[in-house]
């Protein structure tokens, strides 16, 4: 990948949870992919500067987002639009774009898809984090991505059951762990989504 | 296993009329303890003594005994089971006294007749699949107060970033909140017939 965007946005409720799901990225990618160019920030990117940054790339670029998110946008701390529908139709051509924010799948990430974007991972439900079990949880949300970054080549349907199957073997660990938790595992595998190739996975 | 009481006071011969509709009944019958009353009071005994694995399907409009009426008895009794209330009466007020008194749903009826009973039976199946088997709630208040440290583990929307502590569960879940409809949908997923097998967790 030329360029790996990671935008994270944490609110209080939530504690640094984003931001840690934001430093287990890059401490993966630093620890494979050195030569890679990495534009992070945390709590500190609006939508136009993202748009910014966005305009001098061309292909092969990764854009994440840590962030609340609804049907049609992803939101700021502030309730500000990071990404919304407008940008969805015209900023993300070519890119691969990984939000794991609640609902992104919906009408954002079709809109995406539609226009051009490579690849969207998303929920089409909201998605819950237990605060006791964060280790886990963040392991699911950053799942797929590590698999994009792993693989040479996208495949959609391959990342669809490799995430999958990661998420039922994490839902029997947490049985173990506290069963009261795992229905939150089995409701976040179940809402997510990915779109590749003019295909949707779970299809 | 649970059961499924049908009451309706419209229903004679019902002995019979369950041997007519075997067939139609037979996938009902393998998944549910299947009883069909035209007493209320027969009716009432039967629930009081079949305890909480009960779901029950109520004709609003008998003449021994209205359904909002029984519905109340059945409350006042401290009988918290799902009710499904069929009726053709379309009166306001006969459903605001059916809300009051804390109905699961209810259906519309043109007559009573054999293939629209079965398709209510249908229909309060398809409701109780969302509706967490209440054995099971049971065992996970027994979880929590077996491991009453387990009762303040926070979880996270990332919607929003609100939240809420595991304690809370089954007041969600009672309540229909987002959240209950959720992890009752999860738990439904994860099959109660393998939760009860997992039941030694629990333990």
């Amino acid at each position: 990948m030329n360029n790996i965007f990671i935008v994270s946005y944490d609110c209080s409720r939530l504690g640094n949870y984003f931001l840690r799901c934001n430093k287990d990225i890059q401490s993966f990618l630093s620890t494979y992919f050195a030569k890679t160019t990495i534009r992070c920030t945390h709590n500190n990117c609006d939508r136009n500067i993202l748009h910014s940054e966005l305009s001098s790339c061309e292909d092969n670029y990764v854009v994440t987002i840590y962030a609340h998110g609804k049907d049609d946008k992803i939101i700021d701390n502030s309730e500000n639009d990071l990404i919304n529908i407008d940008d969805a139709r015209s900023s993300y051509n070519n890119a691969i774009v990984y939000s794991t924010s609640c609902y992104s799948a919906n009408q954002l990430g079709i809109e995406m898809h539609k226009y051009g974007c490579k690849f969207f991972f998303g929920y089409s439900e909201k998605s819950y984090v237990c605060m006791s079990s964060k280790d886990i949880f963040i392991e699911l949300d950053n799942f797929a991505l590590k698999k994009i970054f792993l693989n040479n080549t996208i495949d959609g349907q391959k990342i669809y059951e490799e995430t999958n199957t990661f998420f039922e073997n994490k839902l029997e660990e947490m049985r173990d762990i506290n069963p009261l938790v795992a229905p939150l595992i089995m409701h976040n595998k179940e809402s997510f989504k990915i779109y590749h190739n003019q295909m949707i996975y779970p299809s | 296993m649970i059961n499924i009481i049908i009451l309706d006071d419209e229903l004679e011969n019902t002995e019979d009329n369950i041997e007519l509709w075997e067939s139609d009944l037979e996938e009902v019958k393998s998944k549910f303890n299947l009883e069909i009353y035209s007493s209320p009071i027969k009716a009432l005994e039967r629930i009081r003594s079949l305890g909480k694995n009960t779901i029950i399907i109520l004709d609003m409009q008998m003449e021994e005994m209205n359904g909002a009426i029984f519905l109340k008895a059945l409350r006042d009794d401290n009988i918290t089971v799902p009710v499904i209330g069929y009726t053709g009466n379309t009166n306001d007020d006969l459903l605001l006294d059916l809300l009051k008194n804390d109905l699961f749903s209810y259906v519309r009826k043109a007559s009573s007749n054999p293939m629209e009973l079965i398709e209510y039976i249908n229909k309060a199946i398809e409701k109780f699949k969302d509706n967490i088997p209440l054995e099971l709630t049971d065992a996970l208040s027994e979880y929590l107060e077996r491991h009453p440290e387990a009762k303040n583990i926070e979880i996270i929307v990332k919607e929003d970033g609100s939240s809420l502590t595991l304690e809370n569960i089954e007041k969600e879940i009672n309540k229909g909140s987002p959240f209950g409809i959720d992890y009752q949908k999860a738990l439904y997923k994860m099959s109660f017939e393998d939760l009860k097998s997992k039941r030694k967790t629990f333990e």
